[in-house]
């Protein structure tokens, strides 16, 4: 059973943020963070099948490679193909969203902007996981 | 008749002198004495007659160019009385072998023949002998001397009479127009062509002010002629010239002084007509610097939409950069209001408060300034939008506003476009936010959208009962940063309508408005039904 969850985003703040969020909702899974797509890449391949994390959470505007990049890359390599990612950034543009999801993100959170929004979002990340477990 | 002597016939000396010529004429063709005094006394009767009643009379005396050779004399008079009836005719017609009358209008010649017997074909050499010999026939008195001298003259000045009108005539059918000016610059002579087309005869522009025959910015240094020929120097140059209808053309103007002793005497000068060469030249100057102000145009153009290119850029970039910390002073000012409030006093609250305000009243700036630069830089995605659902998704965004504020919205059967769904619903979407945000206090809402079809252009118009504006505002109001009301009042930064018209215009359309304050505005979007590639 798969555990943990990835979050890519090149900002340390978010990344802070997130793992608080997480933190204060007394997650039981560790997060990992990596600054952008290519890092990520280089981590997943570095893991063992067992040991990838359930659900990938990417930002979308990152150096080196951005999230939507990494989304196709990821689709492409068997191993990930089915790690549920999802969207996680400051756009609400919605042409964007759409781009996003045909790609194949299991869905698009806007970044809080409220301390109260930064749970609500790290309690959807959770109840994924454990939607996740429970049907495996 | 080859003409040999002539006399004028005017006083008593006249016929003496008649008498004499008449006896030499027939002397050098060698006829008897008896005959040559038949023939004198013949020619001095006409005479007598012609001078006693006659005007301007005239004896010419010749050889008769007919077959039958006879010497002739030619009596001209202008007298208007008829001389057949005279006794004199009569006599000299006995004595003569033929007499002809001729009347020519008011002119009557009277000619008498004797034939010369055994006449011989007569030489030019002959006659041009004869004329010589009349020529030389030595005065038989002063009088004779001074009227031969005279009748020279007259004939003299005859010529040159008819030569100078011979050059008159040259200079009055040129086609340019020709004067002279004496020293002082007075005109002594213009041509008929100058005359025509100055309208002024020589007595007139000596009489008037000369300088506004020139244009005043081709008139010579010193603004007057008469300074130019103070110089002595020739004069080349090219002036627009008044016609007489006050209108100028263009002259190539030379005048030249004729000097004697140093000094000008007199001047030369002639006008050409220039003016067609002139507006070719002209015209092909204006091509010139036309075509220069072009070439810099469109390398202007090019840096403007460079620059433009490089600020949408920018204002994107920044715009986006800008967001991110702010997201985190909200995010993290939010936390101390939420997490803290209980252990704050008043006071910090209340400027955490203001920091968080101040804070999204940034962000929605930010976002405005991002959707401005995002409309700008996007190319249109054109597909048939049916516009009655661009309407129902904008009135669904604001249906808590609506709501709220009890809005009665009215809204028409709409067609279905070309465009740019995105752009369309963000237009729609800021016209309805503005019409429920500028609202009258005390006075429900009511927003009425309708449209018509004009032609190929679709005319919308937004209609509602709020706050409205004064209309010299309304330029203005479609700019960038442009605000009307007080930020206390109305939320805003002034993006809203200058977005609303960039998309409008993307679409080849426009966007106006017109109001009265207190009594509602409607603001009138044009939009083609559809759009050619």
């Amino acid at each position: 059973m798969r555990s943990g969850i990835l979050l890519v985003d090149d900002d340390a703040e978010d990344q802070f943020i997130f793992r608080d969020a997480m933190e204060n909702i007394d997650n039981a899974h560790p997060v990992h963070c990596e600054k952008n797509g290519f890092d990520a890449l280089n981590y997943l391949s570095s893991l063992p099948s067992a040991s990838l994390p359930c659900v990938i959470v990417a930002d979308l505007n990152m150096p080196m490679m951005n999230g939507s990049e990494l989304l196709v890359r990821l689709k492409k390599v068997e191993a990930l193909r089915n790690i549920p990612v999802v969207m996680y950034t400051t756009s609400v543009n919605p042409l964007e969203k759409e781009a996003c999801l045909r790609l194949g993100a299991h869905c698009y959170i806007t970044k809080p902007l409220t301390y109260s929004q930064s749970i609500e979002v790290a309690q959807i990340i959770m109840k994924l996981c454990r939607e996740l477990q429970e049907n495996l | 008749m080859y003409e040999l002597a002539k006399v004028t016939l005017e006083n008593e000396m006249d016929l003496v002198l008649a008498h004499k010529r008449s006896m030499k004429l027939a002397e050098i063709t060698g006829l008897s004495l008896p005959s040559q005094t038949t023939f004198a006394t013949a020619v001095s009767e006409v005479a007598r007659n012609t001078i006693e009643n006659g005007k301007n009379g005239c004896l010419t005396l010749g050889i008769s160019d007919e077959k039958k050779r006879s010497i002739v004399a030619c009596i001209k008079d202008d007298n208007l009385k008829d001389p057949r009836n005279k006794e004199g005719l009569d006599y000299a017609k006995r004595l003569v072998d033929k007499l002809n009358v001729f009347t020519e209008q008011d002119e009557h010649s009277i000619e008498l023949y004797h034939y010369v017997p055994n006449g011989e074909k007569i030489s030019i050499q002959q006659l041009d002998g004869w004329r010589i010999s009349f020529r030389n026939e030595p005065p038989i008195s002063p009088y004779d001397e001074i009227k031969r001298k005279s009748e020279q003259l007259k004939e003299l000045t005859e010529k040159i009479k008819q030569s100078e009108d011979h050059y008159r005539m040259l200079a009055d059918t040129l086609p340019l127009m020709m004067f002279s000016l004496d020293s002082k610059g007075k005109v002594n002579y213009i041509n008929k062509w100058m005359e025509d087309y100055l309208g002024y005869g020589v007595e007139e522009l000596n009489s008037m002010d000369r300088s506004p025959l020139v244009h005043t910015e081709d008139r010579p240094a010193g603004n007057s002629l008469e300074k130019l020929i103070e110089s002595n120097e020739p004069i080349k140059d090219e002036w627009r010239v008044r016609n007489k209808n006050g209108n100028y053309f263009w002259h190539l103007v030379s005048v030249q002084p004729i000097i004697k002793d140093g000094k000008a005497i007199e001047w030369f000068g002639f006008l050409v007509d220039i003016h067609a060469q002139k507006l070719f030249e002209q015209t092909l100057k204006d091509n010139q610097q036309l075509k220069e102000m072009q070439e810099q145009l469109q390398y202007h153009i090019k840096e403007l939409n460079r620059s433009n290119e490089e600020l949408q850029q920018f204002a994107f970039v920044a715009s986006h950069d800008l967001q991110e910390p702010l997201r985190k002073v909200i995010f993290y000012s939010d936390y101390f209001q939420s997490q803290y409030s209980g252990s704050l006093d008043q006071k910090s609250t209340a400027y955490l408060k203001g920091m968080m305000d101040a804070s999204h009243r940034m962000r929605i700036l930010i976002t405005d300034l991002l959707a401005f630069s995002q409309v700008d830089k996007k190319k249109l995605d054109l597909k048939k939008v049916d516009l009655n659902k661009i309407i129902k998704d904008a009135t669904n965004d604001y249906e808590l506003i609506i709501k709220e504020k009890g809005a009665d919205l009215s809204i028409g059967q709409l067609p279905t476009i070309d465009g740019d769904e995105t752009m369309l619903r963000r237009l729609f979407e800021n016209l309805l936010s503005n019409a429920l945000k500028y609202v009258r206090e005390g006075v429900t809402p009511a927003i009425a959208v309708a449209a018509v079809q004009n032609g190929g252009m679709l005319e919308i118009e937004f209609r509602d009962n709020g706050i409205g504006f004064d209309e010299q505002f309304l330029p203005k109001m479609f700019t960038l940063f442009q605000r009307l009301h007080g930020k206390e009042k109305f939320a805003g930064t002034g993006l809203g309508l200058a977005i609303c018209r960039k998309i409008a215009e993307m679409h080849k359309g426009s966007i106006t408005a017109s109001s009265k304050v207190n009594n509602g505005s409607s603001f009138f979007v044009s939009l083609p039904l559809q759009q050619n590639p």
